[in-house]
């Protein structure tokens, strides 16, 4: 098992960490508990953690981050714009993860959040690496273009 | 470039790490292949973690907890009216280095926290010397503003 686009377990990071000799003080000498808890910590946040976000109003991609691409430097997911409300976001099939494997992206959950003053709900499913997201007047029930904040899992 | 208030990136934690000698075990040592995942994870994580979080209750027009990625402190609130509220994080902020760094947020997420039918949306926009997070609480089903209990991520 390796990183991004996968989950890394607490086990990725080898076994429990024991001194060779206590660490003579805590300022230049980092000792086995330091990394148990730090390794401990962060393999508990992949866990949990979404993978990837993208912001659009449906003409355009406003922001982008994924978790596999840690140098924040990732092509923009590819928006299609099917309708009124009804918006794309393809991600790439694979991507490498840091030893350069190419990794499948393996999406499983995306939620969307509207941005903005009006009262509008926004709905998502996955189909493989496509997020199609799908917004709502509120009020009226009928799709409206706005824009979304989604969450990929 | 440095971390919280900016997202790091994995270039920032340096290059590929490479052994000068094959690790004899792994539980006394820690080997490039580990350091490596870390901080592949490290850094992934800093891209897509939000950047502050908070509670507050518009019944009582009060903050009921929050965090930046920087600070504990919590964002100013203010209260415009039923279902609608404003609050408020600093444009800059100390990173690990104590230097003083822009704060750059661009959305927000909003969830009511309840029983009731409630719906909420937010922006991100930026004022003076702060960040603003307006959000609006609707009754999900008269449509019209209501007072509740939010959880709020900002991105």
């Amino acid at each position: 098992m390796a990183g991004w686009p996968e989950r890394i377990t607490r086990d990725a990071l080898g076994p429990a960490l024991a001194d060779v000799i206590p660490p003579p003080n805590g300022v230049s000498f980092l000792g086995a508990a330091v990394f148990t808890l730090a390794w401990w910590v962060l393999a508990g946040l992949a866990r949990t953690s979404s993978r990837a976000w993208v912001a659009t109003d449906g003409a355009d991609v406003l922001g982008h981050g994924e978790a596999w691409y840690p140098n924040g430097d990732g092509p923009v997911p590819e928006l299609t714009k099917n309708g009124t409300g009804d918006y794309d976001l393809e991600y790439e099939s694979t991507a490498a993860n840091e030893v350069n494997v190419a990794k499948a992206l393996g999406l499983t959950y995306a939620k969307a959040y509207p941005q903005g003053s009006t009262n509008v709900n926004a709905v998502c499913s996955i189909s493989g690496t496509t997020v199609t997201v799908k917004v709502f007047d509120a009020d009226a029930g009928t799709p409206v273009d706005a824009t979304v904040f989604v969450e990929v899992f | 470039m440095a971390g919280w208030p900016t997202r790091i990136t994995r270039k920032i934690l340096g290059p590929i790490i490479r052994d000068l000698i094959p690790a004899p075990n792994r539980r006394s040592w820690i080997p490039d292949v580990t350091w490596n995942l870390a901080w592949w994870v490290l850094a992934g994580l800093g891209q897509v973690a939000p950047k502050a979080w908070f509670a507050y209750s518009g019944a009582i027009g009060s903050g009921l907890g929050g965090a930046t990625g920087w600070s504990s402190s919590q964002p100013g609130n203010a209260k415009n009216g039923t279902g609608d509220y404003t609050f408020t994080i600093a444009d800059s902020a100390a990173d690990e280095l104590g230097a003083t760094t822009a704060v750059v947020l661009q959305f927000a997420k909003v969830h009511s926290i309840g029983t009731a039918n409630v719906r909420c949306v937010a922006a991100v926009s930026h004022s003076g010397s702060n960040w603003e997070i307006g959000v609006k609480v609707f009754d999900a089903d008269a449509g019209t503003p209501v007072d509740a209990v939010i959880f709020v991520e900002v991105f």
